[in-house]
C-alpha cells in the first residue's frame, strides 16, 4: 500500500489529517468548506 | 446435441477477483461491490476528504460516531451496488481531483483497503476517464 494512505489507528473516532465530510451541511457551510479544500489545494500545489 | 445434465457447472463470483473502484458521475458516486465488501457491507461509514494528499477516503464506523452516515444494507440484501448524490460529498471529491478532469465526465478511481481502520482509501490523483461515459458525454 501507498505511503500516503498510511494513517494512524482510529481512537478518536476519525482519520488522523483528514476532514469529515458532513451530509447535512447546507449549501452556505458546502461552499466554505470547498473553499478551504480549495487554498489547501492551492497552497499544496504552489510548494 | 450435448448431455447437459453431465456438466458441471461452477459458480464464479465475480466480486473475488475485482477490485474496489468508485466512479464519479456528475450528480453521483457509484462504489462497486468489492467496497461493501472489503468494508464488511457496513450499515454507517464516515467520508473523509485530505487536502494535502488528494485523497478520498471512506471508513466503516458506528451509528454514533461524529458525521456517520447511513451505507449499506446486510450482505444478502445489498444486491447491487451502492450510489450516493448527495451533494456535499460529490463536490468534495471533484475538488481534490485534477483541474483537467471535466465536470460532465465520469471517472474510476480505484481504492487501496486497509483492514486495521476498516477504511478505503482513494487518490483522486489516480482518477482515469471511463471510456463507456465518455462516448455518451460527448
Amino acid at each position: 500500500m501507498p505511503n500516503k494512505f498510511v494513517v494512524a489507528r482510529v481512537k478518536s473516532g476519525r482519520l488522523r489529517g483528514f476532514y469529515l465530510i458532513d451530509p447535512a451541511w447546507n449549501n452556505e457551510e458546502r461552499n466554505k468548506f470547498i473553499n478551504i479544500l480549495k487554498s489547501l489545494n492551492e497552497s499544496e500545489d504552489s510548494q | 446435441m450435448k448431455n447437459f445434465k453431465n456438466i458441471n457447472f461452477d459458480i464464479i463470483d465475480l466480486t473475488v477477483n475485482a477490485t474496489p473502484d468508485i466512479y464519479i458521475n456528475k450528480n453521483n458516486i457509484t462504489f462497486t461491490k468489492k467496497v461493501l465488501e472489503d468494508l464488511g457491507y457496513p450499515a454507517n461509514v464516515q467520508y473523509c476528504v485530505s487536502a494535502e494528499n488528494k485523497v478520498f477516503a471512506v471508513r466503516a464506523c458506528k451509528s454514533n460516531e461524529a458525521k456517520s452516515t447511513p451505507f449499506s444494507k446486510p450482505k444478502g440484501e445489498q444486491t447491487t451496488t451502492l450510489s450516493t448524490s448527495n451533494k456535499n460529498f460529490i463536490e468534495s471529491v471533484r475538488t481534490l481531483m485534477k483541474d483537467s478532469c471535466k465536470p460532465k465526465l465520469r471517472y474510476k478511481v480505484t481504492g487501496y483497503f486497509d483492514a486495521e481502520t476498516r477504511t478505503i482509501f482513494f487518490d483522486m490523483e489516480e482518477a482515469v476517464e471511463d471510456a463507456f461515459r465518455t462516448q455518451r458525454a460527448e
